[in-house]
C-alpha cells in the first residue's frame, strides 16, 4: 500500500511538475551545501513549482530567449571561374548577379497586456528572398543559311559526303523493280531525282515554312564537324522569389501541444531562351506559388502512450508566364526544333493529409498504429501542341528506301510533314484521387542484445477521377463500331467515375539489431522490407479525348507522301466536343491508360556490420538489395499498340501506313500515349559499400562513403526499349548506374586560439585567429554506361529505338583511352535495314567520362558577446575549377558513312562558383 | 587609412586591458583509465601535478571516485518511446547500481529545464520518477544546457564535492524549436547553393555553446539514444562530443535499442569514477589559463579539461 502510495506521489511530481524532497539518508555535509545551492539555484532560476510565478516567467524566458538570425548570401560572376563550355566557345563571360536575403526570428510569444509570456507559446518565424539575373548556356545544331534556301550542294552527312536531297514530285514506281528483293541501290522500289544541283527552287520553298524561318537565328560558331554544333547559346534568365514560413505552438496542462504552420512562396522563373522571339523552342517564363498549413495535435496520454494527429493542406500553382502569340512547333531533328509543345499551361496541386499516430509502450513491446489519409486534387490546363506541332523526316526527299538520303529540314522547306498534330482544349481538368495507408509495427527487444522490429502496412488506392468525369480512355475490351476490333474509346461516368480497380495492398517488413556477443561496439542488422505505390495523377489533361480534340494526321507512307501540307494548315474538324462516339478518336495516337491491377512494388533487403574502431571512429560495411517490378514507364520503354519485330519479315511494305497499321494489335490507332504510367518496368541493383565515421577530435570530423553497386533494368535510357514483346532482351545496365561512388565530408574547427594548437594568443588577436572552422565535401563517381544508337532508322516505323550491331571480333574498348578515343567506333556498326540491332540498350562494359566535384566552405564567426555573433562564410562549389568531360557522340553510322566523330567527346563542363554569405545571430 | 588604423590599435588596447580578479578556486575534472581498459586503484591526491600557465600550482582538494558525488540527471526524452522507453529502464538499472555517497537530482529538459527531484540516494523514488516521465515536447538540450552547467557550477563552488551533469537525449536536431534546419522556403529556386552545407546553423550554435561553457566549472556528460546519419544530424552528434569535451566530459552514443543500455552505462560510469581536483588560483591569472595536469603512473591515460574561461569575481 505505501508502495503504491509513493508511486502515485512520485507520479503527480512529474505529472504536475512537483519538485519535492523524498526521504533520503542525511547526505554528508559537503553534499548538503551543495544540495541547498542546487535547491536556491533552481528556485532562483525559477525551475521549480515552488518557484514565485514572477521568477518563473522571467527565468524561463531566460533559457527560451527571443533568437535568430539575419543574412546575405550573394554570389556575382566577378567571383567565378568562367565555365569551361563558355570558354572552349572563346566567350570569357557567364552572367550572373544573384542576392539571397532573409530573416529566422523565434521565441516565446508575449503580447504586452493581451498575452503575457508564460513560456508556453512559442513561434518561429523565417523570411527568405532571392533576386538573381543568371545566363544559361547550350551548343545546339541549326541549319547554315545556305540549307535555308534550299542550298543543298555543301551539305554533307555525318561522314563528310555529301548529302542527295531528292524532289518528290518526280517519284514513279520502278517497272524494274523486283519485289522478291530487297529494295536497293540497284533494286529500287520507287524511282525520284535528286534536284538539280542538289538545290531546291525557289519556287517551291513553301511560304509558311520561309515565313517560320524569319525567326530561326543565324549560325554564330562553328564547332562541328561539318556545320554541326553551330549555334551557341549564353543567354540570361531572371528569377525572383519570396517566401516565408511562420510556426506557432502551444503547451497546454503539460499533455498537450498544438502546433501550426504556415508557409508561402511566390516565384518567377524566368527561361533563358533559345531564340529571342515568340519561336523560341525553350521553356517558357514560369509562375510559381506555393501555400502550405499545418495544425499537429499531441497528446501524451500516459508516460507509455502518445497519439499525434496531424493536418496538412498544401497548394502549389504554376503557370506559363508568357504573353506572347503562340508559334506552330515544327520539328526538325537533328535541327534545333521551333516553338513548344506546352506554350502555356496553369496548373494547380492540392494535397490534403489527415494522419494519426498512436504510439504506446507494453512491455518490452514498442507498438507504432498510423492511420492516413491523403486526397490529392489536381486542376490543370495544358493544352499540348494549340498551334500546332509539324514533325518533318527526311523519308519525303529521300531516295525512298535508301538511307542516308534526304533531310528533315528539307522536307521542312517544302512543307511536306510526315505527322501533324494540334489540339482543341476548352476547360481544365479537374482530377481527383485518394490514398490510404494503415500500418502497424512492433518494435521487440527480444533480449538485451537483440530487437526486431515487425511491421505491416496496409494501403488502399483509388483511380484517378475527374470532377466533372470529363476523363477517357481506350478500352481494350470495347468494340470499335469502325472495324469491329476491340479497342474503343471509353467516357468516364458516375457509374464508372475512374478505369482502374480501387486496390488493396499489404506490405511487411522486418529487421533486426543485434550487438554481437553483448558488444556495444558491434552491431549487425539486417532488414527486408516490400512496399507498393500508386500511379500519381500528374498535370497534364492525359486521358481527356473526347471532351477535348486531339487531331493527328499521319503520312500514309512517310516516304511518299506528307501528311499534309504545311501551307494549307490544318483541316477544320469534323465534329463540335465533346465527342464521345467510341470511334471518335480513330486514326490519332490515342491515350491509353492502363487498366489492370498492377502497380510499382518495390522490396528491399541489407545487412550490414557496424564496428567501433580505436580513435573515434565507426566502421559500417555491408550490401544491400533492391528491386522492383510494374514501375511506371513511359511511351519509350511501353508501347501496347507495338507491332512485333516479327513483321519486320515485309520490310519496305511496313512503309506503307494501310499495312503497317493492320498489324498493330488495334489497327484503328496510330499509336497509344501511356503518359509515363504504365505499370510495367522492372529494375534490380545490387551494392556493397563501407562508410568510416570520425567523430569530432581536435575539432576534426570526417566521414566517408564508398559504394559498388550494379544496377539493371528493362526500361532506362535516352532512347528507348527495342523490342517491346520480349523484355528480358532490354534487361541491362540501368542508362544512371554509377558503379563506384565515393563521397567524403569533413569539418574542421581550426586549432587557432587560446588553449588551442597555434596561435594561443589571448590577448586582442585571438578575435583575428578564434573562430575559423573548414568544412567541405568531395564526390568522386564513375561514369554511366554509355547508350549507342544507330544514326538510321529503316525499320518501317516497326521499332521506335533501334539498337546497334556488334561487329564480331573488334574490341569496343580503347587502349589509350582519350577524349578523341573514348571508345572504338569500329566495334559497331548500322544494323542492316528492317533488322534488329544486337547490341544491349546500354553497353555493359563501356562507360561514359567519370565525374568530380570537390566543394569548399571557410568560415569566421566572431563572437560579439556570448548571445550574438558574426559569421562570415565563403564557400567554393567545386573549387579546384575541375573540368568534367561531356559524354562522347554515340551515334553509330554505317560502314560506308560512319559517323566521324562517333567515340570522340566534344568539351567539358562546370566552373568554380563562389558564394559569400554573412549572417549576424542573436 | 592611418586613422581607421589607429582606432584598430585603440580597439586592440581596450581588448587587450589586465585581466579582472577572477575566482580563486579552479574545479578540473579528470578521468583516468587504465591503458589496458580497466580503471585500477584510485590514485592519491599528491600524485597530481598541476601546472597553471606553465607554473606549478597548489592543489586544494582533490575528490577521487569513491568520494561523494551529485549527478544532475536532466532526461531529454521528446521523441519515439522505442528509444525513450528502454532509456528509461537503463537510466533506472544504472541509479540502482549506484554507491551510496552519489545523489541524482532529476530534471527534465523538453520545454525548459524543470527540476523533478531534488538531490536524493532513493533509488526507488527516483525509478518511480523516471517511469513516470512523460516522452513528449520539443528537444531541451540545446537551450537548457547552460542553465544545467550553471547550477552544477554553483554548487561545485559552494561545496567540495564532485558534481556532474547527464543528459540521458534522445533529441535531434529536427525536433528543437529552434531552426537548425534551414528548410527551403522557395521551391522555386534552383539555384539556390546555401544549403549545400547544411550543417553550418547547427555547427554555429555548438561552436556558441562550446564557448559559453567554458565559463561553467562543471563537467557534462552526454548519452545520446537517437543516431542519425544526415549531415545536420552528424553536425549535432559532433556538436554533442565536442561540448561534453570542452566540459572536461564524454558523450557516448548508441546506434539502437540494444546500444541504448551500452551508452547509457558509460555516461553513469565515467561521471561516477571521474576524479575532481581543486586547485587554488593565484591572484591574478589568464582568463583563459593553459592547464596541465600530469600523474606519475605511465600505464594509465589521463583526459582532463584544459578549457576554461575565467568569470570576473
Amino acid at each position: 500500500m505505501r508502495k503504491l502510495l509513493v508511486a502515485l506521489e512520485v507520479s503527480a511530481w512529474c505529472v504536475l511538475g512537483l519538485a519535492q524532497q523524498p526521504p533520503a539518508r542525511k547526505p554528508p555535509a559537503a553534499v548538503d551545501s551543495a544540495i541547498e545551492e542546487f535547491k536556491i539555484q533552481t528556485r532562483d532560476l525559477g525551475l521549480r513549482e515552488d518557484s514565485s510565478p514572477a521568477v518563473k516567467a522571467a527565468a524561463k524566458g531566460g533559457q527560451q530567449k527571443i533568437h535568430g538570425r539575419v543574412f546575405e548570401n550573394f554570389r556575382n560572376d566577378f567571383l567565378d571561374a568562367v565555365p569551361h563550355e563558355i570558354a572552349q566557345r572563346g566567350e570569357t563571360k557567364s552572367l550572373l548577379r544573384r542576392n539571397q536575403f532573409g530573416f529566422n526570428i523565434a521565441g516565446p510569444v508575449a503580447i504586452p497586456r493581451l498575452l503575457p509570456s508564460r513560456n508556453d507559446t512559442f513561434f518561429s518565424l523565417s523570411y527568405e528572398g532571392v533576386r538573381e539575373r543568371i545566363s544559361r548556356t547550350s551548343l545546339q545544331t541549326i541549319p547554315t543559311m545556305a540549307e535555308r534556301t534550299g542550298d543543298y550542294s555543301a551539305v554533307v552527312n555525318q561522314a563528310g559526303q555529301q548529302l542527295p536531297i531528292y524532289d518528290p514530285k518526280s517519284t514513279r514506281v520502278n517497272p524494274g523493280f523486283d519485289p522478291s528483293q530487297p529494295v536497293s541501290l540497284t533494286n529500287l522500289q520507287y524511282l525520284r531525282d535528286p534536284f538539280p544541283n542538289n538545290k531546291i527552287p525557289a519556287a517551291r520553298l513553301d511560304p509558311v515554312a520561309q515565313q517560320g524561318l524569319q525567326l530561326y537565328p543565324a549560325p554564330n560558331t562553328n564547332v562541328g564537324p561539318f556545320n554541326q554544333n553551330n549555334y551557341f547559346v549564353n543567354s540570361p534568365e531572371t528569377d525572383t522569389a519570396n517566401g516565408m514560413i511562420g510556426k506557432v505552438d502551444h503547451s497546454f496542462r503539460e499533455r498537450h501541444r498544438v502546433t501550426t504552420e504556415l508557409a508561402f512562396s511566390n516565384g518567377l522563373l524566368g527561361a533563358a531562351k533559345l531564340f529571342p522571339n515568340e519561336a523560341n523552342p525553350g521553356a517558357s517564363d514560369r509562375i510559381f506559388s506555393s501555400r502550405r498549413g499545418s495544425l499537429e495535435h499531441v497528446y501524451t496520454a500516459s508516460s507509455q502512450t502518445v497519439n499525434t494527429l496531424t493536418f496538412e493542406v498544401t497548394a502549389t500553382h504554376s503557370r506559363s508566364g508568357d504573353t506572347t502569340t503562340d508559334f506552330p512547333q515544327y520539328q526538325l531533328s537533328p535541327f534545333l526544333n521551333m516553338g513548344r509543345s506546352y506554350p502555356d499551361f496553369n496548373n494547380k496541386r492540392n494535397t490534403f493529409v489527415l494522419t494519426d499516430g498512436i504510439s504506446t509502450r507494453r512491455g518490452k513491446h514498442s507498438l507504432h498504429l498510423v492511420l492516413q489519409q491523403v486526397h490529392y486534387q489536381v486542376n490543370t490546363f495544358w493544352p499540348q501542341y494549340p498551334a500546332g506541332s509539324y514533325h518533318f523526316s527526311s523519308g519525303l526527299t529521300s531516295l525512298p528506301g535508301i538511307i542516308d538520303t534526304g533531310d528533315a529540314f528539307a522536307s521542312f522547306l517544302l512543307g511536306l510533314p510526315d505527322l501533324a498534330q494540334t489540339s482543341r482544349v476548352s476547360a481544365p481538368s479537374y482530377f481527383r484521387q485518394s490514398h490510404g495507408t494503415f500500418s502497424l509495427s512492433d518494435s521487440y527487444e527480444i533480449r538485451k542484445d537483440l530487437a526486431i522490429t515487425v511491421s505491416l502496412t496496409t494501403t488502399r488506392d483509388t483511380p484517378r477521377t475527374e470532377k466533372y468525369n470529363r476523363q477517357s480512355t481506350i478500352s481494350a475490351s470495347l468494340i470499335n463500331p469502325a472495324n469491329g476490333l476491340p479497342g474503343a474509346l471509353l467516357a468516364a461516368s458516375d457509374a464508372v467515375p475512374g478505369f482502374r480497380p480501387t486496390l488493396w495492398r499489404a506490405g511487411p517488413s522486418i529487421g533486426l539489431a543485434w550487438n554481437v556477443r553483448g558488444q556495444s561496439k558491434t552491431v549487425v542488422r539486417a532488414s527486408f522490407a516490400r512496399s507498393y505505390s500508386f500511379i500519381p495523377v500528374y498535370t497534364g489533361q492525359w486521358a481527356t479525348q473526347g471532351f477535348n480534340g486531339y487531331a493527328a494526321f499521319v503520312s500514309p507512307n512517310p516516304q511518299l507522301e506528307p501528311a499534309l501540307v504545311l501551307a494549307n494548315g490544318f483541316p477544320p474538324p469534323t465534329f463540335p466536343l465533346p465527342d464521345l462516339r467510341p470511334d471518335a478518336v480513330n486514326g490519332t495516337i490515342a491515350d491509353f491508360m492502363d487498366q489492370s491491377r498492377r502497380e510499382p512494388m518495390y522490396q528491399s533487403a541489407s545487412a550490414t556490420v557496424e564496428r567501433e574502431l580505436p580513435g573515434s571512429v565507426m566502421m559500417t560495411a555491408g550490401f544491400s538489395y533492391s528491386g522492383g517490378r510494374n514501375l511506371l514507364v513511359s511511351n519509350g520503354a511501353a508501347n501496347p499498340n507495338a507491332i512485333s519485330p516479327n513483321a519486320l519479315v515485309y520490310r519496305d511494305q511496313l512503309n506503307d501506313e494501310t499495312f503497317n497499321s493492320s498489324l498493330r494489335p488495334f489497327p484503328q490507332y496510330k499509336g497509344f500515349d501511356v503518359y509515363s504510367s504504365y505499370p510495367l518496368g522492372k529494375y534490380q541493383r545490387d551494392a556493397g559499400f563501407l562508410r568510416l565515421e570520425k567523430r569530432a577530435s581536435k575539432g576534426l570530423t570526417l566521414s566517408a562513403y564508398y559504394e559498388v553497386s550494379k544496377q539493371l533494368d528493362d526500361y532506362s535510357g535516352p532512347y528507348g526499349t527495342q523490342d517491346f514483346f520480349n523484355r528480358h532482351n532490354e534487361w541491362s545496365l540501368t542508362a544512371y548506374n554509377q558503379p563506384q561512388r565515393l563521397s567524403v565530408s569533413y569539418s574542421y574547427e581550426l586549432p587557432l586560439g587560446v588553449n588551442k594548437t597555434f596561435l594561443p594568443f589571448s590577448d586582442w588577436r585571438r578575435y583575428l585567429v578564434e573562430g575559423w572552422s573548414l568544412s567541405g565535401t568531395a564526390a568522386v563517381a564513375s561514369g554511366t554506361p554509355i547508350a549507342l544508337h544507330p544514326l538510321f532508322n529503316n525499320t518501317g516505323g516497326v521499332i521506335s529505338a533501334l539498337h546497334v550491331n556488334a561487329v564480331p571480333g573488334v574490341d569496343p574498348n580503347v587502349s589509350d583511352q582519350n577524349p578523341s578515343n573514348w571508345f572504338n567506333p569500329a566495334a559497331f556498326d548500322q544494323p542492316p535495314d528492317f533488322t534488329l540491332g544486337d547490341v544491349a540498350r546500354t553497353h555493359p562494359t563501356l562507360r561514359n567520362p567519370g565525374s568530380q566535384n570537390y566543394d569548399l566552405s571557410v568560415s569566421k564567426r566572431v563572437a560579439v558577446d556570448p548571445e550574438h555573433a558574426v559569421e562570415f562564410s565563403a564557400a567554393g562549389f567545386n573549387f579546384l575549377n575541375h573540368a568534367n568531360w561531356n559524354d562522347p557522340d554515340a551515334g553509330i553510322g554505317t560502314a560506308s558513312a560512319p559517323n566521324v566523330n562517333a567515340g570522340k567527346i566534344i568539351g567539358s563542363r562546370g566552373g568554380r562558383v563562389i558564394q559569400l554569405g554573412l549572417r549576424f545571430s542573436f | 587609412m592611418k586613422s581607421a588604423g589607429l582606432l584598430l590599435l585603440f580597439a586592440a588596447a581596450v581588448w587587450a586591458a589586465p585581466v579582472k580578479p577572477g575566482p580563486t578556486q579552479l574545479r578540473i575534472p579528470v578521468c583516468i583509465e587504465n591503458k589496458q581498459g580497466s580503471d585500477d586503484a584510485p590514485i592519491e591526491a599528491k600524485d597530481f601535478a598541476v601546472t597553471l600557465d606553465g607554473a606549478s600550482s597548489r592543489l586544494i582538494d582533490v575528490q577521487r571516485p569513491g568520494d561523494a558525488l551529485v549527478i544532475l540527471l536532466v532526461m531529454d526524452l521528446a521523441g519515439d518511446l522505442t528509444v525513450a522507453e528502454p532509456a528509461k529502464e537503463a537510466t533506472i538499472a544504472e541509479i540502482k547500481k549506484l554507491p551510496e555517497a552519489v545523489f541524482v537530482g532529476l530534471l527534465r529538459a523538453q520545454d525548459g529545464l524543470k527540476v523533478i527531484m531534488d538531490p536524493t540516494t532513493d533509488h526507488d523514488a527516483l525509478a518511480g520518477a523516471i517511469e513516470s516521465l512523460p516522452v513528449s515536447g520539443k528537444s531541451g538540450l540545446l537551450p537548457t544546457i547552460e542553465v544545467a552547467c550553471r547550477i552544477a557550477d554553483s554548487m561545485l563552488r559552494k561545496s567540495t564535492t564532485r558534481v556532474g551533469v547527464l543528459y540521458i537525449t534522445d533529441s535531434n536536431a529536427q525536433n528543437y524549436r529552434e531552426d537548425f534546419m534551414n528548410p527551403v522556403i522557395n521551391s522555386s529556386d534552383s539555384h539556390d547553393l546555401s544549403r549545400q552545407f547544411p550543417e553550418t546553423l547547427m555547427r554555429e550554435k555548438i561552436s556558441k555553446l562550446e564557448t559559453n561553457l567554458t565559463a561553467w566549472q562543471s563537467p557534462v556528460f552526454v548519452a545520446h539514444l537517437n543516431y542519425q546519419g544526415d549531415r545536420v544530424s552528424e553536425e549535432y552528434q559532433n556538436g554533442l562530443k565536442r561540448l561534453a569535451d570542452a566540459t572536461g566530459g564524454v558523450a557516448a552514443f548508441s546506434r539502437s535499442t540494444t546500444e541504448i543500455p551500452g551508452a547509457i552505462e558509460h555516461g553513469f560510469a565515467v561521471l561516477v569514477s571521474h576524479y575532481s581536483l581543486t586547485l587554488a588560483l593565484p591572484e591574478r591569472v589568464s582568463s583563459n589559463p593553459q592547464i596541465k595536469v600530469t600523474i606519475p603512473d605511465a600505464d594509465r591515460s589521463l583526459t582532463y579539461r584544459t578549457r576554461y574561461r575565467l568569470r570576473s569575481k
